[in-house]
């Protein structure tokens, strides 16, 4: 990890868990809600990408439109996403709205 | 144009200035070691090529890094006394190594690229509308050390969304230089300038960010840990909201990206840029049409009769303007579309066609060159660039050509006319019938490809659907004619060399003219001596007809075309037509001029009244006597025409865009092959129903 710090760590990514009473996978929450990601499967071979979006834990997410396609907010971008890669985001509902004002 | 010429204002200006201490005259190459090089790295939609050509106006060069197909822009634009090199990076989010343009660039920047010298320092573009986004490539781009200046884009779309960012506390959290601009309008572009003099000048303060935590911490993921800080520097430095709400381009989306409705208006939107490519293309192709006419009849009149002006006229001309009268569909195709994903419009495009397109094994991002290809399919192939998967964006590329292209319409009318004259419905129906056919024909095609060569499941969509812009002319005009540049150093090149190849097999070896030629001439000569010119003109061209179509039969084209007779009797075509479509193999609509010659109408007859065309190819009769043109062959003729390769451009820009020539030489071969095989089933089945 030293050589590359750039690089990410899939297997701990994995392993990471915190309270695991409340995830959902992503297609699951509700439109227009917003959630905070728990848990990414970095096992995925595309999930990279979204990762580097803005995907990745901790971060807090609204979904502006179900279905598959769906549409994420994140960090005040939109991002298409299939339903296939959302399943492998785990995330838990949050109260406020995503844009620091709640 | 008020602002390209502000530009260039500004642009004699800092020329003005250099040349006081130049140590180079301007224009002179210095050499590559000495050369500065600036990198340009930054999101996608955070206005790249905006600010790159802000920067170096007209005089950018695309090409390919070498041994990729990954896009490589080099401009020049001087920075105090120097002249500096500006490479634009291809758009990222991260510099993690994962995709093989992260991969790229990072080599780029460490300086590991063969034929490459590591950049002496980067501007680094970040969109001021979604900043923490932004800090995530910036947190990585400033570990490498290397000189930096961040250019802060959009600062006006940030205003009117009540974001306020504090440059200085950003300096200070980054570590080095910050300029807002607005790239778009110019906006800041000169302070930009002062602070890239000052990171290269040698003596200057040593830029970059200095003391960097380390963000692997290893307790969780590098995304996390950088994104933790992005928020963390976003909040610190923005007094307001850190980003834009957006509500606009959320009710805009509530339609645009709506299951039906969406795709409601997304075929709306291209049937109009289709309507305005025919409609607004149709005037500068005929100049051009007429240009090289003129410039062929100029020639013809200053040159004495013979090879050279045959290969100047009907070789050069000839073959370089049938490719180039494609120009202006080209640059209307590309200009439209430039605008469209300016404005934002093509990402959701993509978003709403990726559900039907998933079926054939595609993404949406296929569907935009997909449509194009009914243009033409050279700026088709060029737009799949916008699909990362290798193999989807092969797949696409290969199955392109059996679009029907705008080339292929001269084919169908011609075929339509023998088919139905005087019967619109059918000629509609015929023409339909082709259209559908290309399309079928690309979709089986497309999932066979996915199915067999090169398997695999289309890559699940993540696209960032960006805020709805108003578009910029300048780069839409500039992307334009930067594609037209590609396409006519191509027609300049490998299509030149193929056009002149085909005229000689064309015109070699010479034969005598017939005798029938001869006694028009005698009876012309006569007729001259009693004063009775205009006959005597109307049996010249006879005899000039009769002359071109013996000579082309006896010619290597003509020996040709009777060699593979033989092959192509099974699908209904004579030797005539084999000459054809051995003349047509660089493009198609050569077919509709070649048939003119052999059949011994005379080209300049068919331009005066197609019919005469349609006429003889009707009265064309086999040596049993029966007529060459039955239902059965105009079919096979029809379908042959739809399914097979014949265009060079569309092969010269595969090798370009594949690096490499398997895929044109596989693209031919399957083609040739899927055109054969159909034509020959359709032919044998309607002659079973009587009707060859």
């Amino acid at each position: 990890m030293e050589t590359d710090p750039l690089k990410s760590s899939p297997s701990e990514e994995a392993s990471r868990s915190t309270d695991p009473g409340d995830r959902v996978p992503l297609d699951q929450i509700e439109m227009g809600h917003c959630a905070r990601v728990t848990e990414v499967d970095a096992s995925e071979a595309d999930i990279e990408q979204l990762m580097a979006m803005g995907v990745c834990v901790g971060r807090r997410i609204m979904l502006m439109q179900t279905g598959d396609p769906m549409i994420l907010k994140v960090l005040g971008t939109r991002i298409g996403v299939s339903a296939r890669l959302a399943r492998n985001v785990k995330v838990q509902p949050c109260l406020g709205d995503m844009f620091g004002e709640g | 144009m008020t602002c390209s010429a502000r530009v260039d204002r500004r642009w004699r200006e800092v020329l003005l200035i250099s040349t006081i201490q130049v140590t180079l005259p301007p224009g002179q190459k210095a050499p590559d070691a000495e050369e500065i090089c600036i990198a340009l790295i930054g999101n996608p939609n955070a206005g790249k090529t905006t600010l790159f050509n802000a920067l170096t106006g007209l005089r950018a060069k695309t090409a390919n890094f070498p041994g990729t197909t990954i896009e490589r822009r080099v401009g020049h634009t001087r920075l105090a006394d120097h002249r500096v090199k500006l490479l634009d990076l291809p758009g990222l989010y991260s510099l993690a190594s994962v995709t093989p343009e992260e991969r790229l660039a990072r080599e780029v920047l460490l300086g590991q690229q063969a034929h490459q010298p590591q950049p002496h320092g980067i501007i680094l573009l970040l969109d001021a509308t979604t900043l923490e986004r932004n800090l995530y490539l910036a947190s990585q781009v400033l570990e490498l050390g290397l000189p930096t200046v961040v250019a802060l884009n959009m600062v006006d779309l940030a205003e009117r969304s009540s974001i306020e960012i504090d440059l200085e506390k950003l300096e200070a959290e980054l570590g080095c230089p910050v300029v807002p601009v607005v790239a778009r309008s110019g906006r800041g572009i000169d302070t930009l300038r002062r602070q890239l003099e000052r990171m290269i000048e040698p003596s200057g303060p040593a830029l970059g960010r200095a003391s960097t935590e380390p963000f692997c911490d290893c307790s969780g993921c590098p995304y996390k840990a950088r994104y933790d800080w992005a928020e963390e520097v976003g909040a610190r430095v923005s007094s307001g909201r850190t980003t834009a709400h957006g509500g606009t381009t959320d009710r805009i989306d509530a339609v645009l990206t709506h299951r039906w409705v969406g795709v409601a208006a997304f075929l709306s939107v291209m049937f109009a840029v289709f309507a305005l490519i025919f409609w607004v293309a149709q005037y500068p192709m005929d100049w051009i049409d007429a240009g090289f006419a003129y410039v062929g009849s100029v020639i013809g009149r200053w040159l004495p009769p013979g090879d050279f002006r045959s290969l100047l006229v009907d070789g050069v001309i000839g073959g370089v303007g049938g490719v180039l009268v494609f120009l202006p569909q080209i640059c209307v195709l590309f200009f439209f579309l430039a605008l469209l994903e300016d404005t934002g419009y093509l990402a959701r495009a993509a978003f709403v066609m990726d559900r039907l397109m998933r079926r054939v094994g595609l993404p949406g991002k296929a569907f935009v060159p997909m449509l194009s290809a009914h243009a033409c399919a050279v700026p088709a192939i060029m737009t799949t660039r916008v699909i990362e998967d290798r193999r989807d964006r092969l797949v696409t590329i290969l199955v392109l050509p059996l679009f029907s292209c705008s080339a292929r319409i001269p084919v169908y009318t011609m075929i339509t006319a023998l088919l139905f004259p005087y019967r619109p419905v059918a000629a509609g129906l015929v023409f339909t019938g082709a259209y559908t056919l290309g399309i079928v024909a690309a979709l089986v095609m497309a999932l066979v490809f996915k199915r067999t060569i090169l398997p695999g499941e289309s890559r699940p969509l993540v696209l960032e659907l960006p805020s709805y812009k108003i578009p910029s002319l300048r780069t839409a005009l500039l992307t334009t004619l930067d594609r037209a540049k590609i396409f006519i150093r191509r027609a300049g090149s490998i299509i030149l060399g193929v056009s002149i190849l085909l005229w000689f097999l064309a015109s070699y070896p010479k034969s005598e003219p017939p005798a029938a030629a001869l006694i028009l001439q005698a009876d012309a000569q006569q007729l001259i001596s009693t004063g009775e010119l205009d006959r005597a003109a109307g049996l010249e061209e006879e005899a000039d007809r009769l002359t071109a179509q013996s000579g082309l039969a006896r010619s290597f084209a003509g020996r040709a075309g009777r060699a593979i007779e033989p092959v192509l009797r099974p699908l209904g075509f004579d030797w005539q037509i084999g000459i054809g479509i051995l003349s047509s193999f660089a493009a198609r609509e050569v077919i509709v001029s070649t048939l003119a010659v052999v059949y011994g109408v005379g080209e300049s007859a068919v331009d005066a009244d197609p019919g005469s065309l349609y006429d003889s190819l009707r009265a064309a009769v086999r040596s049993d006597g029966t007529p060459v043109y039955t239902t059965a062959t105009s079919v096979s003729l029809l379908i042959f025409y739809v399914l097979a390769m014949q265009c060079l451009s569309t092969q010269a820009v595969t090798r370009r865009e594949t690096n490499s020539w398997r895929w044109p030489i596989f693209q031919l071969g399957y083609m040739t092959v899927l055109a054969y095989s159909v034509t020959f089933l359709v032919y044998q089945l309607l002659r079973i129903w009587n009707l060859g």
